[in-house]
């Protein structure tokens, strides 16, 4: 029973309610005004300054200050690389710069001659590459030259260096050609018929010293192919380490059959580049001795001038360090993180034409104070413009920059980037790289042009509201 | 019944009371937002003007002392609505992407709801819910990065306010002068964010403050008023309310999100920071000649917050001195119910001209409006009132460039009314 009274009290005040018109009409009020609570927000679009809340800003500072280096080594391995040069030309910045290439070649299979075969002729094949650096309307002499000395490494050396040398001991032959680098045509050095003859001989007469490569690298050292000992040529080419020479004969009868001998190029070990360098100021500061440590000198060095030296055959890299980057933090309390940090580095645009152009790439390599490239950090990406102001190699260097921003430790400073040509670009070319620092003032054009910049992009939060 | 019938209603109203401000206000981007000037009562169609205004059927809360004029024995509930339809136009616009030259908003949001009673002859007393400020924008912009015009784009957002609970008591010294106070808990959420974009920078940032506040405040009021003139027709009120400089007690959250990552030191909660709310005063007189079925009332009130003493400043903004002028004009018609003169329509007509708080760019954000407002009691339904408040307004800050809002807003205020604390005996 109770239950039926309170169910029939509840319909009955449902009733009650239900027919209460005043309710209703305040429920049909209040409906109108929810049925209205929706809204249409506007967007609103602004120009530049109009609001600035202040909470987050994206900050770019070209402030902080890259500190950068010459490096130097009196000598890079050039053994074994696959690269050969010949030519040479005068530098603005370097100095004079001559490649030389070593080879070996191995003798012939041992060929029985018939009785009354007779030398004809010897030829050096020399194929270059489409690399070259300089004039290349210039003529370039080409020698062939006989290595006076076996080339054995020394103890505890097992490549040979670009400052590495082997004296010679004559002329083995001689031409002089202007090569299409596009389309770059084979060089044909005659050797002296007297010494085609000799090796003719030798095959005929069943000669020890042509029975293996190890044994005629003892009565025939190698090769040295360079343009020679007269001014330098203005042009630089890149050769094919796989050079050879053919010695022509002929049978005796009636047909006069020619046939010929090859000597192919032999043990890559021994295959090297030297690359003779008389240096200018100031590069001259850096002593020329046998030496594992890297030498360093700094842009703002006296006689440097605010300028940094790159050219790795002749054993010059840069180096870039960030000692003031933790200042930052001091500079700007606000500073939440980096998002975009870049390196900015202009070459002189005296210094590379289309003659002589710049590295074709360059790379950031981590560093510490022995000053060793390590691991690769960043590519450079090269922007050129020739006859303007906008020639850059850009460098991404974010990621190294969180990185010693957020080390504390106290040799963090000490750490730094190599810029260098990346290694495929390392041996390969001769072509160099000089730039001014933060503080370069160009004679040439307005004084800014040309100074390196950090330009970093830094988010910025409010610390207090 | 009556009683179940008005609980219920409170119950549906309350519900659109604590959801968040929907207004749309570009310029709640600064301080604490919008502050909220508008009186959701009957004194909104006079341009809310009330600091000197009484009323015997309807919650004044313009002034605390005003409670005293509630008829005793009576409880009292309104509750209401408004709603802004806007027009932004900004030289820039024509450079949006959208292409058009102004941009409009709209939205109607529950408002406020208050109850109130005379708790005995000399005292009348009220509870409430309004906003206090309101902060609801939505912003494109561009941002420098740096002087080789570098720019991102900005995209600002912010929503929330602060609310205020109330309870006010008015207290009537003698048959001319009354007194009042109010302390209200303000309370509520600030939420604001900033979304970055600038692909030279590789930089897509977000970065969200919340920020809560609350306290309990204070205000207080005073009204005099008599009649004079042949057969005391004329009456005359005078107001004034003060507001003491009183801590917003705040507590800020910001989180900056790069990418995918929460930056280091980007999640700090603050420590608890003091928003101080200014001091404030203001005066207003109310001019009436009444008859026995009309009253025709003339009002003006003038009132000022110390914002420029508080020092507070932005990038690109400061609050300055916030001022107020407005006027009203009414005409209330009464009928007869059992041979009661009880008011049954009144007509309102007003204007206002207020310098914000806001001042952006050294110009300081103005803005003024126009009012009209009827309010019905039904006669058959004499328990329930109907106040609209139609108003057409500007704002801006006049600067060269600046946005400038046009907007027109609708007010709804429902009245109810019941007999409470009768004890055997009815007034009506």
């Amino acid at each position: 029973m109770p239950i039926i009274l309170q169910s029939k009290f509840f319909v009955f005040m449902i009733w009650r309610v239900m027919r209460n018109r005043l309710l209703w009409l305040g429920v049909l009020g209040l409906t109108v005004i929810y049925g209205l609570d929706g809204c249409v927000k506007a967007n609103i679009i602004t120009g530049q300054n109009q609001i600035d809340l202040g909470l987050t800003q994206v900050v770019k500072v070209d402030t902080l200050t890259p500190i950068l280096s010459t490096l130097f080594v009196d000598s890079v391995p050039t053994s074994a690389k696959g690269v050969a040069m010949v030519g040479g030309y005068n530098d603005t910045y370097f100095g004079t710069i001559k490649p030389r290439t070593y080879v070996q070649v191995s003798p012939p299979p041992v060929t029985n001659l018939v009785v009354g075969s007779a030398f004809d002729s010897m030829t050096l094949y020399v194929v270059p590459t489409k690399y070259y650096y300089g004039d290349t309307t210039q003529f370039l002499d080409v020698y062939a030259e006989q290595i006076q000395t076996q080339m054995i490494f020394p103890p505890q050396q097992y490549q040979w260096y670009s400052n590495d040398s082997f004296p010679v001991s004559k002329v083995l032959g001689h031409t002089r050609v202007r090569i299409n680098p596009s389309y770059p045509d084979t060089i044909y050095v005659p050797i002296d018929p007297a010494v085609g003859e000799m090796f003719f001989n030798m095959m005929k007469n069943n000669d020890q010293n042509l029975v293996n490569a190890q044994q005629f690298a003892t009565f025939f050292p190698g090769i040295r192919i360079s343009s020679g000992y007269g001014p330098n040529p203005g042009i630089i080419y890149g050769l094919k380490d796989s050079v050879m020479m053919k010695l022509y004969y002929h049978n005796p009868d009636l047909a006069r059959s020619w046939n010929f001998m090859r000597f192919s190029f032999t043990n890559s070990a021994n295959q090297f580049l030297e690359v003779q360098n008389k240096p200018l100021p100031p590069l001259d500061q850096f002593p020329r001795v046998y030496s594992d440590i890297v030498q360093q000198r700094y842009s703002f060095d006296q006689g440097f001038n605010n300028l940094v030296y790159v050219n790795p055959l002749l054993g010059y890299t840069a180096k870039v360090e960030f000692p003031y980057l933790r200042n930052m933090y001091l500079q700007d309390t606000t500073l939440r993180t980096i998002t975009k940090a870049e390196l900015v580095l202009r070459p002189l645009v005296p210094s590379f034409t289309y003659q002589y152009q710049l590295p074709s790439s360059l790379g950031l390599f981590q560093t510490d104070f022995n000053n060793l490239p390590g691991s690769q950090v960043s590519q450079g990406l090269l922007t050129l413009d020739y006859g303007g102001s906008d020639t850059q190699y850009t460098f991404d260097i974010t990621s190294y920059l969180l990185e010693q921003l957020n080390d504390p430790t106290a040799t963090a400073y000490k750490r730094g980037l190599i810029i260098q040509p990346t290694s495929a670009n390392f041996y390969t070319q001769i072509n160099r790289f000089v730039f001014g620092d933060k503080y370069y003032q160009s004679p040439y054009s307005s004084p800014n042009f040309y100074q390196s910049q950090v330009i970093i992009y830094y988010i910025s939060t409010k610390n207090t509201l | 019944m009556r009683i179940i019938t008005f609980l219920i209603l409170v119950f549906i109203s309350s519900l659109g009371v604590v959801q968040a401000q929907n207004t749309t206000s570009p310029y709640s981007i600064y301080g604490i937002g919008v502050i909220e000037n508008n009186a959701y009562n009957r004194t909104a169609g006079m341009g809310s003007t009330g600091i000197a205004y009484r009323s015997e059927n309807n919650i004044i809360n313009n002034n605390p002392a005003a409670y005293t004029a509630l008829i005793p024995q009576m409880f009292h509930i309104e509750a209401g609505g408004s709603g802004d339809f806007s027009s932004y136009t900004n030289a820039n616009f024509s450079n949006a992407t959208t292409g058009y030259t102004n941009q409009l908003s709209n939205d109607f949001t529950v408002t406020h709801i208050s109850f109130a009673t005379k708790v005995t002859k000399f005292w009348g007393a009220a509870v409430g819910l309004q906003p206090y400020s309101r902060m609801n924008y939505d912003y494109n912009g561009l941002q420098p990065l740096g002087p080789q015009g570098e720019e991102a784009t900005v995209t600002y957002q912010g929503t929330g306010g602060v609310h205020k609970a109330y309870f006010g008591n008015g207290f009537s010294i003698g048959k001319h002068f009354s007194v009042g106070a109010t302390a209200s808990f303000m309370f509520g959420a600030l939420n604001q964010s900033e979304n970055l974009i600038a692909p030279t920078a590789n930089a897509n940032v977000t970065t969200t403050r919340n920020l809560y506040m609350r306290n309990v405040l204070f205000d207080f009021g005073a009204q005099y008023y008599t009649h004079f003139g042949k057969e005391k027709k004329w009456g005359l009120t005078l107001g004034a309310t003060y507001t003491p400089q009183q801590p917003l007690y705040a507590e800020d959250s910001v989180v900056t999100i790069s990418g995918n990552t929460i930056l280091p030191n980007g999640n700090v909660l603050l420590d608890r920071n003091v928003f101080q709310l200014p001091s404030g005063y203001g005066g207003g007189f109310q001019l009436s000649k009444e008859s026995v079925m009309k009253r025709v009332s003339f009002l003006a009130d003038y009132s000022r917050q110390m914002w420029s003493p508080l020092n507070y400043q932005g990038t690109g903004y400061s609050l300055e001195n916030a001022d107020r002028y407005s006027a009203g004009f009414e005409v209330s018609k009464k009928a007869n119910i059992f041979n009661t003169p009880v008011e049954h329509v009144y007509y309102q007509l007003g204007g206002y001209y207020q310098r914000s708080y806001i001042n952006v760019q050294g110009y300081p954000l103005q803005e003024w409006g126009a009012t009209m407002g009827i309010g019905i009691n039904p006669l058959r339904y004499p328990q329930w009132g109907y106040h609209i408040a139609l108003e057409y307004g500007q704002t801006s800050n006049y600067e060269i460039g600046s946005i400038k809002e046009d907007f027109v807003r609708l007010t709804v205020t429902i009245h109810y009314w019941d007999r409470w604390f009768t004890r055997g005996r009815r007034v009506l």
